[in-house]
């Protein structure tokens, strides 16, 4: 895939829109989805994807050919995301930070097994979109590009220019006022 | 094992409207046929400056190079090549000396840039009103 990326890359840079068209096609649907859960709202993931995605054409000459395409990519979604909300005024300095951890957030590990109960709730789907949706910007990104689009947190700290131990507090803050929100009552 | 990626794969795909690819597409194409157009028109004013100023030079080598003389030494080939072929060393000479470097150096780089920025113009033409 990665060395498909490059080729189209290269292919656009001589001006093959159809080149670009298959890579816009090839990650429509996954910068889609980050940015509709980002945005909560389906009419601005229409907006900012397309705005993405201009962006990235128009920056494709800065793009390192030694870099991961996909990381890079969502490193653009996730500023275009920013920029959108800010323009609107929707959002505070304070709703985007997830704030420094604790000793005992700290000590959670990455990969704790969950019990079986939690994948058998009803209309699942939903209540994740809900959930996602109560915590701070910066979490619902690290979520989702850590265990919806499989990035590691090396790639995600790349993405959001932090360093990868800061990225994982906040993940595990994150994933702590997920499962107060799953814990709550219904 | 079961852990928070098998959770958050639960969570709901969206399908990207019908419409979005193709109108992302547009935008980029768009885009490049502005730039193309704005390329065309600086590309072709410089085509055509470079014209005239190719004219120019042409004439002012012209009178560079009777204010030197080397027109005089070089209509001399055609004229007395007998003289030409005797004293050739010193002949020749007397041309390197008298070439109006200046004015030639000058004609070359003009022509430079009317070739390239033609060809651009051809370019950014194609772009323009042949769009793919």
């Amino acid at each position: 895939m990665e060395n498909d990326d490059i080729i189209l890359i290269e292919k656009s840079l001589e001006g093959d829109t159809s080149a670009f068209e298959i890579l816009v096609s090839r990650y429509l649907k996954h910068i889609y989805n980050f940015v509709y859960h980002l945005s909560g709202n389906v009419d601005e993931a229409n907006d900012i994807s397309q705005e993405v995605f201009v962006k990235v054409w128009k920056n494709l000459k800065k793009f390192d050919p030694e870099q991961n395409f996909k990381t890079w990519l969502f490193s653009i979604a996730r500023n275009t995301t920013i920029d959108y909300f800010r323009k609107k005024k929707s959002i505070s300095f304070g709703d985007m930070e997830i704030g420094e951890s604790t000793s005992f957030e700290d000590s959670l590990t990455d990969e704790e097994p969950l019990p079986d109960e939690i994948f058998e709730r009803k209309e699942l789907g939903t209540f994740l979109e809900k959930a996602l949706e109560t915590l701070p910007l910066e979490g619902r990104t690290i979520i989702l590009l850590h265990d919806k689009e499989d990035l590691t947190f090396e790639e995600i700290s790349k993405i959001l220019k932090k360093p990868m131990n800061t990225v994982k507090s906040q993940y595990r803050r994150a994933i702590l006022a997920f499962r107060k929100t799953m814990n709550a009552p219904k | 094992m079961k852990t928070y990626r098998n959770l958050f794969n639960n969570l709901s795909e969206k399908t990207p409207p019908q419409g979005l690819c193709l109108s992302i597409i547009k935008k980029v194409r768009s885009i490049q046929s502005r730039n193309a157009k704005i390329r065309f028109t600086l590309s072709s004013i410089v085509t055509l400056v470079s014209l005239g100023g190719i004219f120019e030079s042409i004439l002012k080598l012209i009178e560079s190079s009777n204010q030197s003389g080397f027109s005089q030494y070089f209509s001399l080939i055609f004229s007395d090549s007998t003289l030409f072929f005797s004293y050739w060393k010193e002949f020749g000479l007397s041309l390197v000396e008298s070439l109006p470097l200046v004015s030639l150096v000058f004609l070359l780089g003009i022509v430079v840039v009317f070739l390239w920025s033609g060809a651009r113009a051809l370019k950014d033409a194609r772009r323009t009103f042949l769009p793919a």
